[in-house]
């Protein structure tokens, strides 16, 4: 991935994300640890890479969502990067290594640049006038290394001068580049010996790359049972992965030729080591692989966590029961059964799964419309800062609909030290974007209890926001001196957010908001409105469903249990979601598709391409110098259409659309099956993902070669009331409502206009008058 | 339909749309009533009254449209005070903006009557009783009125005049003081020798019961004609005044009031203190001149009080005039309407009176209007009142509801420093959306303003009279508030003439308003750049408070009282005449004023030479007669005016009580006269030019006022100097000359 491309996602998506998450998934699009390589057609067994277990490098630009080179500024400067780490991992070394540049105003001895991890001073390295560019490698001592999050630190203490100096002065500076400094680590994977209640430390989000995930079907044929399992067994991987993305691979078991010992005596292990494998199928279709002691134990349904007897560091997961419906059941219990260490043994034999009623729009960190929230019920407990934003990230219902002039309160409780300029403040940002500065004007410091800050509802958008609370503190001046600033900011968790009313409706197609939020497939966060439909044959189309499905569990923040996962025909009037190579595809798929993909094809071409930021920019700057200084905007609804022999490469193409039969349509495919697995695999990475927009998308491998735009018929959807929807209309189009108005009025005037002269008639037809004077 | 539609606008108000498209919207709705306001004079006659009534429509949406947001947007609690202070200035605003909307609906279609002649043979035309109620008047003020009342034209053997003289009633002849009671009896003695003179009847009664009201009630029981003209001691009628209104009762017999207007030939306080008598329509001109027909059209209109025909019949059914409160007027026009029985007003000028000449007397006279009024709200309620039609109560309504407009003046007046000075949070908004909402919202009411009074009343003379009127409204009204029965009816004095000028006592709470704005507008400018965060908030309010410094300006001009030689007004007049000299020369020439005690003659520049003091005869002719009356006059002074014409400056000399009728007769006979002079004030001269006039005329005034203020504050100082320096020399005097005590020179 180009810093461009780190940038974009940066600031595109990362920033909604809690900085941990922003990390993993940064780490998984850029670990060099290896990608899983594509299957081919006649491999039961994929052959899948593993993870070197060797020295992982990771530059430090990875694990931060800082763009450009980290920059510390003042007389005393921090930064924090965070570095997870694996429990499945054994860290025999790691070292840290920093190529630093800093200014040349630097006063040498005083100033230096102290690295710490998890709280303590690893090394010190020395600013110097005369080396204003340095290297260092730093050790990592083992014993400060934990398996979890890992707190790594970089305070600069900057001085050009040992008397009165100016804290924020220019001349402070020093700049860590972070693609070139990185950190090093020996490390080989331990053997797994999880429990039930331990798979969240199996399929570990703190893995810098996670493992390859294959689903192995016993049942031969895949029919819509096993289809919904192995979907939901892909989810509940995708899941604990958070935010990494996961090609799963489907397979069918390849047998021994010899049986041997162990718990799978018919098995060929050694082409799953690979990665984690599934195995899923009832009792009898495993049978033939499993010993037959451990067969005797699968009950109604089942599910175990074993060691991969080729190679013990490798999981093995199996999802079994008495018939489909047991094994339904144990991929159910497999995607709850999260968070705590239970049950502890390797074993869970589930009677029954219930899954949890929740209400439509739920989803993690939720907020809905004419309610209130406090910061900790979001996540947010009491929380103290020095300059570090305060994040709250809130996640919006895609559709929600409010006044124009509604507003979100933020009804603020939170204390600041003495000692502050007046000029200093808490910027409040929403999603980046400076929404209201906080004057913090009292030097004798101070305390708010609810202190109300208004964010126009508008400004937020469909799904997550993050709120920013960024301290922008400035010392009081002493003299010539200005004191440093060592104040800080506390923001309680009983801070609220509140609500204003509001309602459902919204304009689609919008890829980018399927992306974001799923809507409108998920409104329901079990998945009861959506039904994911499979076309083609081979296990391509199929491992490109399930590595989708665990992409849109990730995105709804839980298992999308209720989906229908089929290769049939959805279930009258839900949302499907379509994956299938084009050759698969039905006629009757794409009517109403903004590309009609029939062979010959009938194709619509904008009149104009709409320029990415990056493009904008630079049209501005060249503006001056170019003859006509003019961008090439899309015209709106102007689309030209070509019908030639269809023709899609190698390009994934995803379309968002309604159809006859379906609320709405997602359609993913691309020219083989292959390639639609490979391009789904790309689909779900990060920065692919992120760049979803319009209603038809087309990619390759990464978000460079992502050509998103409008092209098809729009519609609302929504349950509001049609006063509400005139509201809603006016609101978009406000000349509209001006002519409305101007129409309603003149109505009302010629309407009052007639009664008063029927009134003059009735009491004053008599009356001889006179013209005014 | 009509209420459908009305639904669908009102939905509107809440349309949530960016405040953006609320600024484009409103400004356009503002465009669009100024692109019609420019056409409406230019379209046919028969379109005017639907354009008018959709600007109307659109003035008052964009103002439900501001209040709107300001109730739902606006407020919000950030401490007791503040939410207080935000609380009052909404509701001030709400009572605004409901006046608005009420003066919208009730002049959306002014009824203009035309007079009505009686018709049938003379001797069958109701009788009539002149009633002209008395207390403590000047007998020549009263000599005019009675003399013109007696000239009124209809049939003398149905006509009555009666002076009802509360100044000598029994109770006063019995004063335990025996000067006041020596007084009442020499007023009695006069009057009663003036009515036989001139023709009238003398009434009085036993006790001076419920002032106004219960003397005319006594009067009625008195008196027995089938209509009653009620005329003010001040109000002379012209000669037309009964041939221009009793027609309408011989039409209706359910008509029990036809209501005139009341037409001054003197200045208000106002008027003669910013000098502008004559060159802008008179206070009371809004109210006569537009008001009354838009209430005449919802059958409303009511008695106020004189120059106004009554129909003893009805009456005598409620028992004679109300008396429950101090405007025995209104009061009495709403029980009357309450019986189903109807009103009508004739807009002709038919009496002639005088304002009360300093702003004492019009405080006076505006405290009872207020009180009374407001007893009326509050006695008997309109909205309440069994027997009158929803627009007759929202008539009466807003005639009563008015008069609480101290209230919000001095909300008005307090709220930018309530913000400036002690930062109370008075309101939460920013600029965007003052642009979008407040600013439409003012530029519109003034543009409505303009269309339906802007030719009876200029631009902010609204807010100045009530501004002065509000500082001492409010605690009468508080007064009325705390004992609605308690009011008591003071006569307001006419006539009075001030020898020199001064500025009233009564200015003292304006000083503290005064310097409450002006340190407002130094922490205004303190907090522009301490709270830049606020600037938003502090320049709308900085704004508001220059509208009001502008207002207060020019009511400490009012404030300053100017010199009143003149006990009897001029008034324009355009007449031929001759002034034929005692030594036989005539001079030919017109009549530019006239007033009761004299006239102004413009001659030819060649005929000067006329000396002062000189008497003559002074042929005066009628319009369209030929025939002149003889008027003696001396020469009392010449001037040129802007033309360079001479001007002789006229003094009556009636030798008898024939000529002083005739002198009566030319000075206040004519109500056409009286037209002419209000059509020729009553023009259209649009929105800046008055609040720019307003701007300088407070500038000029106030300085004036500002300056004999230094003048009084120097003279203070030079006394207290002079008395200290007294003091310092006689204690000096007293230690280097020690004088021995009086006792010790006995002693010795």
């Amino acid at each position: 991935m180009n810093l461009s491309g780190m940038t974009e996602m940066t600031t595109m998506t990362l920033h909604r994300l809690r900085p941990y998450a922003a990390l993993l998934a940064a780490l998984t699009l850029t670990g060099t640890t290896a990608r899983a390589a594509e299957s081919t057609p006649d491999d039961s067994v994929p052959t899948v890479a593993a993870p070197t277990s060797q020295a992982i490098v990771q530059p430090l630009a990875r694990l931060t969502s800082v763009p450009g080179p980290l920059r510390l500024s003042g007389v005393d400067a921090e930064q924090r990067l965070t570095l997870p780490l694996s429990a499945r991992l054994d860290v025999r070394s790691a070292t840290l290594h920093l190529e630093v540049t800093s200014s040349t105003a630097m006063l040498e001895n005083v100033s230096s640049l102290t690295v710490m991890l998890n709280g303590r001073s690893i090394a010190q390295l020395p600013y110097s006038p005369a080396r204003p560019s340095f290297s260092a490698d730093v050790p990592l001592p083992g014993e400060l290394l934990k398996a979890g999050y890992n707190d790594l630190r970089l305070r600069a203490v900057q001085h050009y001068t040992d008397k009165c100096e100016r804290p924020e002065s220019p001349e402070l500076w020093s700049e860590v580049d972070l693609m070139r400094s990185h950190v090093a680590l020996d490390a080989t994977f331990r053997p797994v010996a999880a429990t039930i209640g331990e798979l969240d430390a199996v399929f570990d989000a703190k893995l810098w790359s996670p493992m390859p995930l294959t689903i192995v079907t016993a049942a031969g044929p895949l029919d819509d049972a096993v289809l919904q399992a192995g979907a939901i067994a892909a989810q509940a991987v995708a899941l604990r992965y958070r935010f990494h993305p996961l090609p799963i691979v489907q397979a069918e078991p390849r047998p021994v030729t010899e049986p041997r010992a162990g718990t799978f005596p018919g098995l060929d292990t050694a082409a799953l080591a690979a990665g984690d494998a599934i195995l899923i199928g009832t009792r009898d279709q495993l049978a033939p692989y499993l010993d037959a002691e451990f067969i005797s134990r699968i009950g109604d349904a089942h599910v175990s966590v074993l060691a991969n007897d080729a190679d013990p560091t490798r999981a093995i997961i199996v999802i079994s029961g008495r018939d489909a419906a047991g094994v339904q059941r144990a991929a159910e219990a497999f995607a709850l059964a999260r968070g705590i260490p239970y049950p502890g043994s390797s074993e869970l034999e589930p009677s029954k799964v219930e899954a949890p009623a929740l209400a439509a729009h739920s989803r993690p960190n939720g907020v809905f419309p004419g309610r209130e929230f406090t910061f900790r019920e979001l996540g947010l407990g009491d929380t103290t800062t020095r300059e570090e934003p305060i994040d709250l990230e809130v996640r919006l219902p895609a559709d929600l609909f409010g006044r124009d002039d509604a507003a979100v309160e933020l009804r603020l409780q939170f204390a600041y030290s003495a000692g502050l300029r007046d000029d200093s403040s808490v910027e409040v940002l929403l999603n980046g974007l400076l929404s209201r500065p906080i004057r913090l004007t009292s030097p004798e410091g101070g305390s708010f209890n609810d202190y109300v800050v208004s964010l126009p509802l508008k400004s937020f958008r469909p799904g997550t926001n993050v709120i920013s609370f960024v301290p922008v503190f400035r010392g009081l001046h002493e003299g010539e001196c200005e004191r440093p600033v060592t104040a800080q900011l506390t923001l309680h968790g009983n801070s609220r957010i509140v609500m204003p009313k509001a309602g459902h409706y919204t304009r689609l197609p919008d890829l980018a908001r399927f992306g974001e939020s799923l809507y409108p497939v998920a409104v329901k966060a079990d998945g009861a409105d959506l039904a994911v439909r499979v076309l083609g044959e081979g296990p391509d189309p199929v491992s490109a469903t399930w590595t989708l499905l665990g992409k849109l569990a990730q995105v709804n923040g839980y298992p999308l249990l209720a989906a229908q996962v089929t290769r049939g025909e959805a279930a009258a009037g839900r949302h499907e979601v379509v994956v299938g190579p084009l050759a698969a595809l039905p006629d009757a798929m794409l009517a109403g598709a903004p590309m009609q993909l029939t062979d010959p094809s009938i194709a619509r071409y904008p009149t104009g391409v709409r320029p990415s930021d990056v493009e904008r920019k630079a049209a501005a700057e060249l503006r001056g110098w170019t003859t006509t200084g003019v961008e090439l905007h899309p015209i709106a609804d102007a689309l030209a259409a070509i019908t030639a022999p269809r023709a899609l490469g190698d390009q994934g193409l995803l379309m968002q659309y309604r159809r006859e039969g379906a609320a709405s349509t997602v359609l993913v495919t691309a020219s083989t099956p292959e390639l639609l697995r490979a391009r789904v695999n790309a689909l779900v990475s990060f920065d692919v993902w992120s760049s979803l927009a319009g209603d038809t998308v087309f990619w390759l491998e990464s978000a460079d070669s992502v050509v998103t735009q409008q092209l098809g018929a729009g519609w609302h959807v929504g349950d509001l009331a049609a006063a509400k929807r005139v509201e809603f209309w006016f609101s978009r189009y406000p000349w509209s409502w001006l002519l409305a108005l101007v129409a309603a009025l003149t109505l009302l005037a010629l309407l009052a206009r007639g009664a008063i002269v029927r009134r003059k008639a009735a009491r004053h037809g008599d009356v001889e008058q006179e013209r005014e004077f | 339909m009509l209420a459908a539609t009305a639904a669908v606008v009102a939905h509107s108000l809440i349309v949530p749309v960016h405040v953006g498209a609320q600024a484009w919207t409103a400004w356009a709705l503002i465009a669009l009533f100024a692109l019609g306001r420019g056409v409406l004079g230019r379209i046919p006659g028969r379109w005017q009254p639907a354009l008018t009534t959709l600007l109307l429509t659109l003035g008052a949406f964009v103002t439900l449209r501001y209040f709107t947001w300001r109730a739902l947007h606006t407020l919000s609690f950030h401490d007791p005070m503040s939410f207080v202070a935000s609380v009052t200035l909404l509701a001030a605003e709400a009572y605004g903006i409901c006046m608005f909307l009420l003066g919208i609906w009730l002049n959306v279609e002014p009824l203009r009557r035309r007079p009505v002649a009686p018709v049938g043979p003379p001797e069958e035309w109701p009788t009539v009783d002149i009633l002209v109620p008395s207390y403590d008047e000047d007998p020549e003020l009263l000599e005019i009125t009675l003399i013109a009342a007696t000239q009124i034209r209809y049939p003398a053997s149905r006509l009555r005049v009666y002076l009802c003289d509360d100044g000598a009633t029994t109770a006063k002849l019995s004063d335990p003081d025996p000067a006041r009671a020596a007084q009442a009896a020499e007023r009695g003695r006069a009057l009663r020798e003036l009515c036989a003179r001139v023709g009238a009847t003398y009434l009085t009664r036993e006790r001076n019961d419920r002032a106004k009201a219960g003397n005319l009630n006594e009067a009625l029981r008195q008196t027995g004609g089938d209509l009653v003209l009620v005329l003010d001691a001040d109000h002379v009628p012209t000669e037309d005044f009964l041939a221009n209104t009793v027609g309408h009762f011989q039409r209706d017999d359910d008509l029990f009031l036809v209501q005139t207007p009341h037409f001054f030939i003197s200045a208000d306080p106002v008027e003669k203190n910013l000098r502008v008598f004559g060159s802008m329509p008179s206070e009371n001109e809004m109210f006569y001149a537009r008001i009354q027909h838009g209430l005449d059209f919802w059958e409303s209109s009511f008695f106020c009080g004189s120059a106004a025909v009554l129909r003893r019949r009805h009456l005598e059914a409620i028992g004679g005039l109300a008396g429950d409160t101090v405007t025995e007027d209104a009061e009495s026009a709403l029980a009357l309407h309450a019986r189903g029985l109807k009103s009508a007003y004739v807009d002709r000028p038919m009496i002639a009176g005088l304002q009360p000449a300093t702003y004492a007397s019009y405080v006076v006279q505006r405290m009872r209007w207020a009180q009374g009024m407001a007893q009326i709200f509050m006695l008997k309620n309109p909205l309440r009142t069994p027997g009158l039609s929803l627009s007759q109560r929202l008539g009466y309504f807003n005639s009563t509801f008015f008069w609480f407009f101290a209230f919000a003046r001095v909300v008005f007046l307090l709220a930018p420093a309530a913000y400036l000075v002690f930062g109370l949070r008075i309101f939460e908004g920013n600029l965007a959306e003052f642009l979008a909402y407040a600013l439409p919202h003012v530029v519109g009411v003034v543009l409505v303003g303009d269309l339906l009074f802007g030719r009876v009343r200029w631009a902010f003379t609204s807010e100045l009279y009530e501004l002065l009127q509000a500082m001492y409204n409010l605690p009468a009204l508080l007064q009325v508030i705390r004992n609605p029965r308690q009011a008591s009816f003071r006569v307001t004095p006419k006539g009075e003439t001030l020898q020199q000028e001064f500025i009233t006592r009564l200015a003292r709470p304006f000083y503290a308003i005064y310097v409450l704005s002006v340190l407002a507008v130094i922490f205004g400018v303190w907090r522009w750049y301490a709270y830049p965060d606020s600037r938003d908030a502090t320049l709308i309010t900085m704004c508001w408070l220059a509208v009001n410094l502008v207002l207060l300006h020019a009511a400490l001009g009012a404030l300053f009282e100017r010199r009143q030689l003149r006990r009897a007004p001029r008034m324009p007049a355009n007449r031929r005449a001759e002034l034929k000299l005692d030594d036989g020369r005539r001079v030919a020439g017109r009549v530019v004023d006239l007033s009761a005690t004299g006239a102004a003659l413009r001659i030819d520049p060649g005929a000067n030479g006329i000396q002062d003091g000189v008497e003559g005869e002074l042929r005066l002719y009628r319009p369209g007669e030929t025939t002149p009356s003889r008027l003696h006059v001396v020469l009392r002074r010449r001037h040129f005016d802007a033309a360079g014409s001479v001007v002789l400056g006229l003094a009556f000399q009636p030798r008898d009580l024939a000529e002083r009728r005739l002198v009566v007769s030319h000075v206040f006979g004519d109500s056409g006269r009286w037209q002419v002079f209000r059509d020729n004030r009553a023009r259209q001269v649009g929105v800046l030019r008055p609040v720019w006039t307003l701007f300088v005329l407070g500038v000029r005034y106030a300085v004036a006022h500002f300056a004999e203020l230094m003048r009084l504050g120097f003279d203070a100082m030079f006394d207290w100097t002079r008395g200290a320096l007294k003091a310092a020399w006689r204690q000096l005097t007293w230690l280097l000359f020690p004088r021995p005590a009086p006792e010790a020179r006995g002693r010795e």
